[in-house]
């Protein structure tokens, strides 16, 4: 029999807890308890707990049935995931609440994640799975999370929250182009087409048009089949013309490596939402645990840690004390490379759009 | 005796404190010889620091057109188990709320059907299926669907919307995002399991201007929660704040964007000049007991945001200053006119590849506003231009030509 | 199925694929210009869902093909990875 097609997904309320059902749309107020343990207090003064705890994202099904049996203990059944990987055990019932914690604890999961300090790494494939990665995904995330296990703890706090986010290429997938801390895989080569190949496995003028900066252009093989040249002067390592084309690959493991980006938000709280602003250009690809990426990230974040006022994000405070002394007190060396370039330097249309729901009516 | 172990640099990560994906992979690979593979191959990029997958192809699945990302290991001769490792996209719950049940009953399938590797979740939200072979795809979507479970989207459709936890969870909701992030999704099961556009569209609905679900970064229309009247004010809350050592005038008014909060230290009250108030959330969030959002809520559409390929990255901007609570609910006649037209205009006028905001760049915003018959406002702006190669309208040339005279 | 339509993309296909195999559905649509574009978007999306046409999928966009060059690609695509 053939599967019903076009179903959507389960249902939501299906999936909510009695306490959050008996209260949906109408919750007063909530406070953190401690690092990592939220309460949410109901008009009707119903209380719930959330719990949170890191998370890999990469989980295998005995790690979610793990999850399972926790809940099952602790939360009725109940558990969700934060839009950032981390799991949060729903606790409807009080005397509950410390022996979850004990479990969680026993078994290793760190609990936090919440107020300010530094919640999980939002990131993707990586060498695990992507067909365009500069670098690995979850390595990096778990040695700078195993590095900066106290802000997350809540052993040390911050001045406000700090998100950090990974991509392992230029495509950018999630929030990378607008984090306090951004992590960022990158080429640094052109690639080598294979010209010959191409046409049988490409399609040539898509592969041409692909390219931000124009560096791709038609060229006839000597029997008169088109294929492609680069201008290699015009390429900047993009690899969108590989997602097109696979006989274009630019990895080089010796070339690719992580750039660093800092000062980006999304949320209106006092300041709009920001892109991310270049800080490295580059730094090495280490596996299995990328120290000179870790160094860096810790040696912006103690800094911020030390010198930004209570509530400022790091673009908050970079903005204040203003970029030069951002480079002169973190030692990172300012280049030509941080000056934009791209199209000339013109401005495209939408920097003076509103990019921020902070508006008078 | 034991043996030595095959990934030396993997290992490496199986200490410390947080979460190893290493210590899982590991897991699910004494069940699957695929995922042993999948460990090697991974310790082979650690090694030699490239990737080895190629993509493509497969969409797999009767009668969609995406949900599914083809992937085949380029070294099928050392690890035939990820000859084809393909990934499943499944459109999650809404808000990410799951119960143990639900959540065994995929881990069944999946396990039965692959290699028993997660992602909880993808980047836009779906829960994805990492790694199976092309013949499993068919028979594992037939399992999924008798479940209750369908695909998320890819390719150049509607993808899988997603939400922040809202009235569910938070006292902010503005308006039922989730609900509507639900509706949306059932409503356009067409546009998201059959690829008909220029290129990806994304829906993102946060609950308020904290955006938690990175909508006006991440999403071509991004629904932020917001109110319309005064900041509810409950003076005896500021008052136990003040008197718990919260420092009102620095950590508050002092924060303020727009300088609207003065606050009396004597008689420990606070006043919001609501008309200047940009609704930025910072006392809210500051003092959830004292102060809560409006009470005349709805949202306000942004649009246009995107990721760097190909024009650059993008932040979404104001198209709708404030649509109210009441549209927000079903049967949604006015945003799913709204949205028709809107992908209407971007699929008649887009190129191929060309996201929604790309080609508000390329044709400008007037031509956007004309073609959805909207005014123009100041809401949409940071500040007028400040380059002077305007376009006019022909006609209104003629106009104020004649009135001239 | 709006035969005619049917008729029209297959017309479509037989000049096209001298030069290219895969085609976004907005070419289509564009060459198609005298017919109702809602209509040929329809009649396409019912052939893929025949069998008539193959919807190829990088991830990131979606093309539109004819099954035998369809077949040839991935088999393309095959004899790469074995090399």
């Amino acid at each position: 029999m053939p599967a019903k097609t076009d179903i959507g997904p389960p249902y939501f309320k299906d999936f909510l807890p009695k306490v959050i059902l008996d209260n949906y749309g109408k919750w007063d107020y909530h406070e953190i308890v401690k690092p990592g343990v939220l309460m949410h207090v109901g008009e009707s003064g119903d209380k719930l707990w959330s719990v949170r705890v890191g998370g890999a994202r990469l989980i295998c099904t005995d790690r979610v049935r793990e999850y399972c049996d926790i809940a099952d203990e602790f939360c009725d059944g109940h558990f969700r995931f934060t839009s950032r990987h981390n799991v949060e055990f729903l606790v409807a019932d009080e005397a509950k609440l410390e022996p979850l914690i004990k479990v969680l604890t026993d078994k290793g999961y760190p609990i936090g994640g919440t107020g300010n300090g530094i919640t999980s790494i939002v990131h993707t494939q990586g060498w695990v799975h992507c067909h365009t990665p500069a670098t690995d995904a979850s390595g990096p995330v778990k040695a700078v999370m195993d590095e900066l296990i106290d802000y997350f703890t809540g052993v040390k706090t911050l001045p406000a929250q700090l998100r950090i986010a990974l991509a392992c290429c230029l495509n950018m997938c999630g929030a990378v182009h607008c984090s306090d801390i951004a992590i960022l895989g990158i080429h640094r080569k052109p690639p080598k087409p294979d010209v010959n190949k191409l046409p049988k496995v490409c399609e040539v003028p898509s592969t041409i048009s692909s390219c931000p900066t124009y560096a791709i252009k038609p060229k006839k093989l000597e029997d008169g089949t088109k294929s492609i040249e680069i201008n290699d002067e015009r390429c900047m390592y993009c690899g969108n013309c590989y997602t097109m084309c696979p006989a274009m690959p630019l990895a080089d493991p010796e070339a690719d490596g992580i750039a660093i980006w800092v000062g980006g938000k999304v949320s209106n709280a006092r300041s709009g939402p920001k892109f991310s602003k270049l800080a490295i250009p580059f730094l090495p690809n280490n596996p299995p645990r990328w120290p000179e990426v870790v160094d860096a990230i810790k040696n912006i974040v103690e800094l911020y840690a030390a010198d930004a006022r209570k509530y400022e994000r790091v673009g908050d405070w970079i903005e204040r004390i203003g970029w030069e002394t951002f480079f002169d007190k973190t030692g990172i060396p300012f280049t030509d490379m941080h000056i934009d370039d791209f199209d000339g330097g013109a401005p495209p249309p939408h920097i003076a759009f509103r990019t921020t729901a902070q508006f008078r009516f | 005796m034991a043996e030595e172990s095959k990934t030396p640099l993997l290992d490496e990560l199986e200490k410390g404190p947080w979460p190893s994906f290493v210590t899982d992979i590991k897991m699910a690979a004494k069940r699957k010889p695929e995922t042993m593979d999948l460990l090697n191959q991974l310790e082979l990029s650690y090694e030699e620091k490239i990737g080895h997958w190629k993509h493509g192809g497969i969409v797999g699945v009767m009668g969609y057109g995406g949900g599914v990302i083809g992937r085949y290991s380029d070294r099928p001769d050392l690890f035939p188990g990820v000859k084809d490792f393909h990934t499943l996209r499944v459109n999650m719950p809404t808000g990410w709320f799951y119960t143990t049940k639900a959540l065994r009953t995929i881990c069944d399938i999946w396990d039965k059907r692959g290699s028993g590797m997660t992602n909880f979740h993808g980047s836009t939200g779906d829960i994805i299926l990492l790694g199976t072979d092309t013949d499993q795809l068919q028979p594992l979507f037939d399992d999924l669907s008798e479940a209750g479970f369908d695909l998320g989207g890819s390719g150049s459709d509607l993808r899988t919307p997603s939400a922040c936890c809202g009235p569910a969870r938070c006292e902010w909701a503005c308006f039922d995002n989730l609900q509507m992030c639900y509706d949306m999704t059932m409503e356009y099961q067409m546009e998201l399991h059959r690829p008909m556009w220029p290129y990806k569209f994304k829906f993102k609905f946060s609950g308020c201007p904290n955006d938690c679900v990175a909508a006006v970064a991440r999403a071509d229309m991004s629904f932020i929660g917001t109110w319309r009247d005064d900041i509810q004010v409950n003076d005896d809350e500021i008052a136990a704040y003040a008197e718990g050592g919260l420092d009102i005038q620095a950590d508050v008014a002092d924060n303020c964007p727009t300088k609207c909060i003065s606050y009396d230290a004597s008689s420990k009250k606070i006043k919001i000049d609501n008309s200047n108030c940009v609704r930025c959330m910072h006392c809210i969030n500051v003092m959830p007991k004292a102060l809560k959002p409006g009470k005349e809520r709805g949202c306000t559409l942004m649009a246009g945001a995107k990721a760097p390929i190909l024009m650059g990255a993008r932040l979404s901007s104001v198209i709708v200053p404030f649509v109210p609570k009441e549209k927000l609910e079903p049967p949604y006649e006015w945003f799913k006119d709204f949205i028709d037209r809107l992908w209407e205009w971007w699929d008649e006028n887009g190129k191929f590849r060309e996201r929604f905001g790309e080609l508000l760049d390329r044709v400008g915003m007037r031509v956007f506003l004309k073609a959805m018959d909207m005014e123009p406002i100041p809401q949409m702006i940071e500040a007028p231009r400040t380059n002077p190669f305007v376009f006019w309208w022909p006609e209104d040339v003629e106009t104020s030509g004649k009135e001239a005279k | 199925m709006n035969e005619d339509i049917k008729k029209a993309i297959f017309g479509f296909y037989e000049k096209k694929r001298k030069t290219k195999t895969r085609f976004p559905m907005k070419d289509i649509v564009t060459y198609l210009k005298d017919f109702n574009r809602r209509e040929v978007k329809t009649t396409l999306m019912e052939m893929a869902n025949a069998g008539d046409l193959k919807v190829w999928s990088s991830g990131s966009s979606s093309y539109y093909m004819m099954p035998e060059d369809f077949e040839k690609l991935i088999k393309a695509g095959a004899e790469e990875m074995e090399e």
